[in-house]
């Protein structure tokens, strides 16, 4: 008996490629709804809306599957029959759902510190460049 | 960047870019969050708890035995006014398992659509 057919998942953002293979359903969230693509879909292209894409893929044994998830912030999928290309700017891959959530608030909360930091020294600077030029004025007029 | 930005002085984003970043990282995590509490709800509740699938066994019953009997009731009361023998009751009764059959129809439909909504997780 012929195994279920499969497909590659690549997944591309500026910084790296990861291809994913065996994949035998793929599911991700876009402007309209959901959408599941399997082998061998018709050729088409989809808007990919920021969320979590749930990859399934064939396992070791028969009858296996292996679930993965990954989160995309947006981009685009290309689907043709035997491979499905998600171009995102930002992508991230965890076993689980708990896994990838934990991740992407660790994330957040990285990114909301380094811009809390950045503002403060924006402002020290800002704040030094004002007395600066208040001197400077000082000085000009007496 | 200008000496009198008050915007930087208050700690405020200073332009768009900032603010698109909090957002989208606030987006995503919002859809994660979402689609985690999705899956595990329907994994603790995969179909139904047996209480309510008690209940719809019974709304179901209902659903058959009602309308034949109900028509054939109404059916008998035509016959004694009309003198017509068992024939409107017969008729009626007819017409009463054809209206329950409908009604069981669609009742097995939406239960269908439950289970199978229930067992994507809650996704489409």
């Amino acid at each position: 008996m012929s195994a279920s057919p499969t497909m590659t998942v690549v997944v591309a953002t500026p910084d790296r490629q990861r291809i994913i293979e065996d994949v035998v359903r793929v599911r991700f969230e876009a402007p309209d709804g959901h959408r599941g693509v399997l082998p061998g879909h018709e050729p088409a292209l989809a808007s990919l809306r920021s969320g979590a894409i749930h990859v399934t893929r064939r396992g070791e044994r028969p009858g296996e599957e292996l679930e993965s998830f990954l989160a995309s912030e947006g981009g685009l999928a290309s689907i043709s029959p035997t491979e499905v290309r998600l171009l995102s700017r930002w992508a991230a891959e965890e076993e689980t759902l708990e896994a990838l959530l934990a991740r992407l608030e660790r994330r957040a909360a990285s990114r909301r510190r380094v811009e809390h930091e950045a503002r403060a020294v924006l402002a020290r600077h800002d704040a030094a460049l004002r007395r600066a030029l208040a001197a400077l004025q000082r000085e000009v007029h007496g | 960047m200008t000496a009198t930005d008050p915007q930087a002085a208050a700690g405020q984003p200073r332009d768009a870019g900032d603010r698109r970043a909090s957002e989208s990282d606030r987006l995503l995590v919002e859809r994660v969050r979402r689609q985690h509490e999705l899956r595990e709800k329907a994994r603790r509740e995969p179909v139904g708890s047996l209480w309510r699938t008690v209940a719809h066994v019974g709304t179901l019953g209902w659903l058959i035995a009602l309308p034949p009997v109900a028509c054939a009731f109404l059916g008998h009361l035509l016959d004694m006014r009309l003198g017509t023998g068992i024939a409107m009751a017969l008729g009626l009764m007819l017409v009463g398992l054809s209206i329950g059959g409908y009604f069981y129809w669609r009742a097995i439909q939406e239960t269908s659509d439950q289970v199978e909504r229930a067992s994507r997780g809650g996704q489409p």
